[in-house]
Order: structure tokens, then sequence, then C-alpha cells
């Protein structure tokens, strides 16, 4: 059995499945941590009871995300001794910096201070647990720093020279590796799609809690910050990864062409075609709806300016062009669709609905695990579109795997799937499990023990039901709540 | 009764500052060591 398998494919599926499972924890946990650390901000600064229960609400939540995505990255980690030797002898030298310094930081801040986040409150009062909290964001910056640097050197390697055993040996200037031409924008591009992956979490679980009882304070507070978010920041995505798009012409303009899906040359303006069947065999679009000259304003600010195709590209360096043409489509449209939810909640401010506009609640439930499918589409649109290569230019993927029989590779790959699937699966339904429960006041917290009276009828006086918003926007009653909706 | 992660802070108020650093220091070394047992298992489980 998998005597006829090619190792080198099994390789690449078992990373790019473990890779794939591994993207969408610290997808959402670099947002939630710094989602934490503003609502732990304002719940000291405020006083307010309403932070301090969306803290805990999320908190939670966040503890079994981050587990899931450290374990899974310790694993990724050790896939480069195992399946990519080839790859990790030869960049060893310069990438192995990089890496420790993100396994450091996932270990020192990450983890250490996730640990007094969770059970340190009682023992260090409430500014040291929020310094903790800060680390724990700070940490997963970084930690997107330095994978994401490592990440960029492969696909815009500069600074090395080859030693005399082959391999890429740093030159002169580590500034240079670390901030290779494509870090800046990868790095923007990256961290604002988590951050906007958070926000869409965030929102869908508040409008699911708004259609079950939209007078639900909590539901409403989470609902209304993600809009803010999506809002805001949505634009500023598009902005970034039409820069990173700019960069990555620059600097790896066989990727675009996949992505665009232009085989051939275009040297008086280049359509952008919005759907198409990518044959690499016969290297055309087949069944192509195109905007003509599109693709030139968009990637060189002018209509009739030329673009080159595949055809310059020797066949042995073209990437496969389905998987990038497809998965970028896929990122852009949910990127335009979040726009979208950012300016129809802002209307929906704008009249005083935001809590009251059903379909806008259903919308964003609909796109809550949109940013997950964003960012692995926008993963694949930029790991694929670097194929044939793992160091751009420099290494190729079938140069970088490790000397194993198909058979090997296949098991590893059986075991990845049953393992992830099993304890994954579980997770994600545990968190699942804890987002479809409301958001409430002190449910958790009163202690026994505590000095003061034991309250019997909840907490008193009663928290705001709408609070620094318009009275008029609340129902009079329950029925008048659910009226009609 | 429930895990609560914010509870007790009036309680860690009253202790010295030297005595909340250590108790910080010691949580997250715990935390620490938590990460590098479960690393070092998963490089069992891969060798």
């Amino acid at each position: 059995m998998f005597e006829n398998a090619d190792a080198l494919l099994l390789a690449r599926i078992q990373f790019a499945f473990t890779v794939s499972f591994h993207f969408i924890f610290p997808a959402f946990s670099i947002g939630l941590a710094s989602y934490l650390a503003v609502l732990e901000a304002l719940w000291l600064k405020t006083g307010k009871q309403i932070y301090q229960d969306l803290f805990k609400y999320w908190l939670k939540i966040f503890a079994i995300a981050f587990a899931m995505g450290v374990v899974s990255g310790i694993v990724m980690s050790y896939q480069f001794g195992t399946n990519w030797s080839v790859f990790s002898d030869k960049t060893g030298p310069i990438l192995g910096p990089l890496m420790a310094y993100e396994v450091l930081t996932a270990f020192f801040l990450e983890a250490g201070f996730l640990g007094v986040m969770l059970f340190g409150m009682n023992r260090v009062g409430k500014g040291l647990h929020f310094t903790a909290t800060f680390m724990v964001a700070l940490g997963t910056f970084i930690s997107a720093f330095w994978i994401l640097s490592v990440n960029s050197w492969m696909q815009t390697p500069v600074g090395w020279s080859v030693g005399e055993t082959g391999q890429l040996l740093p030159e002169a200037s580590w500034f240079d590796i670390v901030f290779n031409p494509s870090f800046p924008y990868r790095l923007v591009h990256t961290v604002i799609a988590a951050y906007l992956t958070t926000a869409f979490v965030v929102g869908g679980v508040g409008a699911w809690h708004l259609l079950k009882d939209r007078t639900n304070v909590h539901a409403r507070k989470m609902f209304s910050m993600a809009m803010w978010m999506a809002a805001l920041v949505a634009p500023v995505q598009i902005f970034a990864g039409d820069m990173h798009g700019l960069n990555t012409l620059e600097h790896q303009p066989a990727k675009v062409m996949a992505m665009e899906g232009h085989y051939e040359s275009y040297p008086e303006g280049a359509p952008l075609y919005i759907f198409g069947i990518p044959n690499d065999e016969e290297q055309r679009l087949d069944y192509a709806v195109g905007i003509p000259k599109l693709s030139s304003l968009i990637l060189k600010h002018d209509l009739d300016a030329p673009l080159a195709g595949l055809d310059t590209i020797p066949d042995e360096d073209q990437p496969p062009v389905f998987l990038p043409f497809w998965a970028f489509r896929v990122m852009v449209g949910i990127g335009f669709l979040m726009l979208g939810i950012g300016a129809w909640s802002l209307l929906a401010r704008a009249r005083k609905k935001l809590y009251d506009w059903r379909w806008l609640h259903r919308a964003a439930v609909v796109m809550g695990p949109s940013g997950f499918v964003a960012v692995i589409a926008g993963w694949i649109t930029t790991e694929v579109g670097r194929q044939p290569w793992t160091v751009y230019g420099v290494l190729r993927t079938a140069d970088s795997a490790s000397p194993l029989d198909a058979p090997a590779v296949a098991m590893s790959l059986i075991a990845f799937v049953i393992v992830y699937f099993a304890v994954f699966g579980v997770g994600t339904w545990y968190i699942l499990r804890l987002m479809k429960q409301p958001p409430h006041t002190g449910e958790k917290g009163v202690k026994r023990t505590e000095k003061g009276p034991v309250r019997t009828a909840g907490i008193t006086p009663g928290p705001t039901q709408n609070p620094g918003h318009d009275p008029d926007v609340l129902p009079g009653s329950k029925e008048e709540a659910t009226d009609g909706r | 009764m429930a895990f609560d992660p914010l509870s007790g802070s009036e309680e860690a108020r009253e202790k010295p500052l030297w005595q909340r650093l250590a108790w910080m220091a010691l949580i997250w070394l715990a935390s620490v060591m938590v990460l590098g047992a479960l690393a070092y298992g998963l490089r069992l489980w891969l060798k």
C-alpha cells in the first residue's frame, strides 16, 4: 500500500493539512488576545461590570483556542525535521534563529503569562493580571512577527550566500534578512486579517445571541465593538492587500500571473478575469469571463500598461494556476463582503437600529467564520503561488524533502488526520458550545465566602440594558422586542 | 464552585507587592514548564 505513491506530494499534503489546521487557531487567538486586553483595560478604567463579564466569557474560549494553536504549532515545527530535513539543513543557518525566537516568544510570553491570566488574579491582583494579559497579547503579535518574517524570507530571500557545504548562510546584515522585501506587507496584511477574523467571530456570536434576545446587553456590546472593527479595519485591509499584491508583482511576478489567470502576455492592457477554469495543460483559461484592461489598471494604475503572462516563465518554474486563481478570488470576495457588513452596520448605527435589524444580525452570523476561510484562502494563494520553490528562486520544493519512502509519509499523514480531527474536533466543538451560551452578568465570581451580604435576588441595582446608548432603541417589553421579527 | 479567572482581586490587594510578584513568577514558571513537558511529549510521539 502506498508504494507507488509520490512521497513528495504526500509530504506536501501533510504540511498543507497541518498548517491549515494550525493557522485557524492563531488567526483567532492573535485578535482575541488583543480584544481581551482591551476588555480588561476598559474594565479597570471604567469599573463597568459588562467588560469584566465579556472578558470572562471570551477568556475561556481563548484558552482553548490558544492551547490548540500552540500544540498544532509545535507539531509543525517538528515536521521541518521529519519531512523537510533537506530544507531545514539548507536554510537552518538563516531560518533556525528566527524560528527559535518565535518558539521562545510562544513559551515565555504567551504560554507563561497565559497561566497568570487564567489562574493568577487572586494571587497577583488587578494590575499585574492586566500586565499578564497585555504580555499575552504582545506575545501573540511578536510570535506572528517572527513566523511571518521566516515565511517572507522564503518568498523574497535576501542577505544570503552559499557556504562550502551548500547551506544558505547569512551575510552581513540580519536586519535585511528579518525585514526582507515582502515582510512588512505580509505582516500588516496577515495581522489585520487575524484581527478581522476575531472581529467577525465576536460579531457573529453577538449577533447569534441578539437574534435570540435583542435585549441582551452583553450581546449588544460585543456586536457593537465587532462592527466598529469591521467598519474601520476592513477598508484598511483591502488597501493593505492591494499594496501586498503590488509588492508581490515586483518580487514574485509568476505568482501574480497565476492569481490573475494570465497564461498569455498582454502588451496593451490585461483583463481582470472574474471567472474561469484554469487549464495548465493547454495553458489557457477556459470559460473565461473578464473585464478588459482592469488588471493593468489595478496592478500598474494604467489601462494600457503591458503585463507579462506565464508564457514568459519557463515551464519548470511555473506555479500551478487553479489553486492560486480561485483561492485569491475567495479571499478577495470575503474581504469585500466584510467591507459590506461594516458599511451596513454603520448605516444601522446611524439610524439607531444596530440592535434591531435582524437581517444584519443574520448576515453577521453567516459571516462569523468567514475570516477563517479568508486566511486559509490567502495562505493557499501565497504558498501555492510560490511553487515550485520553497525558497523562491533558490531552493526547489522537490529538492527540499526528506529522503523518505511514500508509505512512511502516508502513514504519518493518516495518523495526523485521525489525531487532528479527534483532538481539534473536540476542542472546536467545546468552543462552539461555550459560544452558544449567552453572555450574562456575573454568572461566575460571586463566592459565598466573600465578605458582604449574600444576594438572593440578583445584582442590585440591575445593570443598565443599554449602556451609553439611546434608550429609545430598546423595546419596552419582551413582547415588543420579539413582535413580528 | 465554577472556575472564575477574575475572582479574588480584593484578596490579592491586601498582600505585599513582593508576594504578588513572587506568585506571578511562580505561576509563569509553572506554565512555561507545562508547555515544555507538552512539547517534549510531542517530540517523543513524532520521533
